[in-house]
């Protein structure tokens, strides 16, 4: 009897998280099952059995369980990290694009396009995408060093995304013929096609780290709802927080512009669809926001599938197109409950 | 005997290098509620986050029991003093009853983790603050006073054995503000050390035991509050005159006029 007091206890606790997580599975065999070819539920299992047709085992393993475990990671990185980043600068417009480390690797995997880098090696595109994370940082870091609070933070950032966006027009301008051009243009929308194995392996680490990284800021963005003053207060230390998630962010952000292009709006939107679900505190917003991320993705991907379109849509497009309806109402409510605070 | 002392210290604030400079011991002891008074900018705030371990003194060291504040941990510091700021900004429409719980997260333990002693200290300042009927309420649906009660209840869900307050009777009515008061007094005699910024001069010199007056930067007298509050101090400080009487064993200050130089 104990036990399911205890069981039912762990349910109301975590009850947003467990229903979240619960919808995982029926989506990933979803998003296995649809495709251009169609593999039945059945078929599905006996590829997974390693039984069946050979084709579907094919097509599974080489090409939509990669492109299903980076669509979940890249949801869970972005979904975690607007959650932290909204936590951290009090601010519900935050999201990981905010600190400029989105558009600063996107111009990383941009130079990797315009002089030809990532026709030459594989790898070169999300290591160049990493790589501007990084650098995006830097300049970042020097300025928070001379102003420690998270309006300067957000000031600093927005300069950067400015400037990297202002450099990948200038690619784009610059661009030897227009199908470079489109190439950089199609890239910068996102999308989580023909990926391999390879890039799961390239996005498993930035995902552990990140993830981590993000769990560990927990407290501290409760604390933050009294401000710097009251946070630091109770013991915790502003500075090492502010390192530890432009770490996990550069990591983290970097790591999932570097496999799937620009994915707009999943950081910013699912923190805020899901807020209304918790008691308000940032800490219960992190997990359930980096599954909400997974889902959203997967639910977009799947999306793009099944839109009888000439060209597929890319990825970012339609995460924009099914998020904002939500962002919009919840936002809406979300504004009223701020106001009278 | 717990004591909190600021040694000669003196920092500099903002931008504008405005020196506040305390002469001397300036020391304060468990038991006692003690009360900050003197004009907007005199340094009250300051001084505070400075015997909070927010800013550190440039010069002097604030020494609590036995120990140099700075040879704290975090840790340490965090539960040994809690601290209620001026501001009553709330960055989320949480509900009272977590917001009380946010004290607890000085000893390390999230707030989905809380134990048997979080509880104790948590209904405590529940208990003392009268707000148990608050708590379901989301801060977004209370009024100034409401919040002003469990901001304090929240401090004192620390359990610290030195509770700094910065103006928390600012913007209450006369009943939220005595109330306020009778809190802090209560917790003063439950031995910790209480000390307070206040600008109300009659709940000061009716609450306090002791009195720190502040001008520009400097402490310009300490004492009892019939000390403390002489005319000429009020009309040096706050640049105004005073009517001064007694009233059932209470003192009352009633400003009445803008003193002349």
């Amino acid at each position: 009897m104990r036990f399911f007091s205890d069981l039912l206890s762990f349910y109301r606790r975590h009850r947003l998280l467990i229903n979240l997580s619960l919808c995982l599975p029926p989506m990933a065999l979803l998003s296995l099952s649809i495709g251009s070819t169609h593999i039945g539920i059945h078929a599905l299992i006996q590829s997974i059995a390693g039984v069946g047709d050979p084709t579907a085992r094919m097509i599974l393993g080489l090409l939509r369980l990669p492109r299903l475990c980076v669509g979940l990671g890249v949801g869970a990185i972005l979904g975690m990290a607007g959650a932290v980043n909204q936590g951290y600068l009090r601010n519900p417009l935050a999201d990981p694009s905010l600190l400029g480390t989105s558009n600063a690797a996107a111009l990383g995997a941009v130079l990797a396009f315009y002089f030809g880098f990532s026709a030459r090696f594989v790898f070169c595109l999300p290591l160049f995408a990493f790589i501007g994370a990084l650098a995006g940082l830097l300049p970042l870091l020097w300025f928070v060093r001379r102003h420690n609070d998270p309006q300067s933070l957000i000031l600093g950032g927005v300069a950067i995304a400015a400037f990297s966006g202002a450099c990948i027009s200038l690619a784009l301008n610059l661009s030897p013929n227009p199908f470079a051009a489109m190439e950089i243009m199609t890239w910068l929308m996102g999308a989580i096609t023909d990926r391999s194995w390879n890039h799961v392996l390239l996005l498993s680490v930035p995902f552990c780290l990140s993830l981590f990284l993000f769990r560990k800021t927990a407290s501290a963005l409760d604390a933050l709802i009294l401000g710097d003053d009251v946070a630091a207060s109770l013991g915790f230390d502003l500075v090492r927080l502010r390192w530890l998630i432009m770490a996990a962010l550069s990591i983290g952000v970097g790591g999932a512009v570097a496999v799937s292009g620009s994915i707009g709006f999943v950081g910013l939107i699912v923190p805020h669809i899901l807020r209304p679900f918790t008691r308000q505190l940032p800490s219960e917003l992190l997990w359930p926001s980096a599954v909400g991320g997974a889902l959203l993705v997967t639910f977009a991907d799947i999306f793009v599938r099944l839109l009888p379109t000439e060209n597929e849509l890319q990825l970012g497009v339609v995460t924009a197109f099914i998020g904002v309806p939500i962002f919009f109402r919840q936002a809406i409510k979300g504004v009223e409950a701020m106001k009278s605070l | 005997m717990t004591r909190l002392v600021a040694e000669n210290i003196e920092l500099k604030t903002g931008s504008h290098p405005a020196a506040i400079t305390v002469c001397g011991d300036c020391s304060f002891k468990n038991g006692f509620l003690t009360g900050l008074i003197g004009a907007n900018g005199a340094g009250k705030t300051t001084f505070l986050k400075a015997l909070a371990g927010l800013k550190a003194p440039d010069r002097g060291q604030i020494i609590l029991g036995d120990r140099s504040l700075s040879d704290f941990s975090p840790q340490q510091k965090a539960a040994s003093i809690a601290y209620l700021p001026q501001n009553r900004r709330i960055q989320w429409p949480v509900k009272a009853r977590d917001l009380i719980s946010l004290g607890r997260l000085t000893y390390g333990r999230s707030l989905s983790r809380l134990d048997q002693q979080d509880r104790i200290a948590i209904n405590h300042a529940i208990e003392v603050t009268e707000v148990s009927d608050l708590l379901d309420r989301s801060m977004a649906s209370l009024s100034g006073g409401e919040r002003a009660r469990i901001l304090l209840a929240r401090a004192l869900a620390v359990d610290a054995s030195v509770l700094l307050a910065d103006e928390p009777l600012a913007a209450l009515d006369p009943g939220y503000a005595m109330q306020i008061m009778d809190v802090l007094l209560q917790e003063a005699g439950r031995g910790r050390i209480v000390i307070v910024a206040l600008h109300d001069l009659t709940l000061a010199a009716r609450y306090c035991d002791q009195l720190v007056l502040w001008n520009q930067g400097r402490i310009v007298a300490e004492g009892t509050p019939e000390d403390v509050l002489t005319e000429e101090a009020l009309a040096g400080c706050y640049r105004i005159k005073a009517i001064k009487q007694n009233y059932e064993g209470h003192l009352l200050i009633t400003p009445y006029a803008r003193a002349d130089f």
